[in-house]
């Protein structure tokens, strides 16, 4: 049976773990790449990967749309705190991400099998690509998030 | 939630508020700038001056100043023992909330 005075030191340590994890979270946000940066880098290879495979070798110039993406993450990371490597996650090489990352994959494959040919197919499987890769994308960068900020409260190195 | 690595430790210059947000905010980064630092935790220069003090005094926080564009920056983080004493701390509260 637990006394009023520790459930009160209970509800005490309980609020500022809480605390604790909205912090490190907030932190590993403000830390990590901008929402928008992830946004047209995975917009841009949806583009990328449709118009190569539909009109190679025209189309091998739209590389060069990664440019001022590079440049844009340059900048973003221009005064921000520096992520911790993640020494030892398990929760990241056996986890979602991992997970996310290999339904990832088999996704691209499966696409290459996708012959787009007409105007209509290409914009539909840019589209298809585009939203199929940011929910991957988004999966994984949340996974990846948790990571580290469960990382940074247990690993001592 | 992974297991600790450290052993529970309960730390009373880390159970302050402050100082234990200042803890966490730093605890995923190998560094931040104060402004930084400041904006994530929305508190004032001087409250938050005094705080990232004690903790550096303790040993917990290496301080960095240097100088970019003319104007004097400063760089925050966690030092090892600091980092210790810290997830001994975090996996010290979980201990409490465990208990039945």
């Amino acid at each position: 049976m637990v006394s009023p005075k520790d459930r009160t030191g209970q509800d005490d340590a309980a609020r500022l773990l809480q605390s604790v994890a909205q912090e490190s979270g907030q932190m590993v946000k403000a830390s990590g790449n901008p929402r928008g940066l992830l946004t047209s880098v995975v917009a841009i290879s949806a583009v990328v990967f449709t118009l190569i495979q539909a009109y190679p070798p025209q189309a091998y110039w739209l590389a060069l749309l990664y440019l001022p993406i590079i440049l844009w993450y340059v900048l973003a990371q221009r005064g921000r705190a520096r992520p911790r490597t993640l020494i030892n996650s398990p929760s990241l090489l056996a986890g979602a991400y991992a997970g996310y990352f290999f339904i990832c994959i088999l996704l691209i494959n499966c696409l290459r099998f996708w012959d787009a040919a007409g105007m209509e197919e290409v914009i539909a499987k840019i589209v298809v690509t585009f939203i199929s890769g940011m929910y991957l994308v988004t999966k994984m960068q949340t996974a990846y998030n948790k990571a580290r900020v469960e990382d940074g409260n247990d690993q001592v190195l | 939630m992974t297991k600790s690595s450290s052993k529970a430790q309960f730390d009373e210059l880390i159970h302050a508020p402050l100082r234990l947000r200042i803890c966490a905010s730093l605890a995923p980064v190998k560094w931040a700038e104060f402004a930084q630092l400041k904006q994530n935790l929305g508190v004032a220069d001087s409250v938050l001056s005094k705080h990232v003090k004690q903790l550096g005094d303790a040993g917990y926080l290496d301080i960095e100043r240097f100088a970019k564009l003319g104007r004097s920056h400063m760089r925050v983080s966690l030092t090892r023992i600091g980092r210790r004493a810290y997830v001994g701390h975090v996996a010290a509260l979980r201990e409490i909330t465990a208990i039945k």
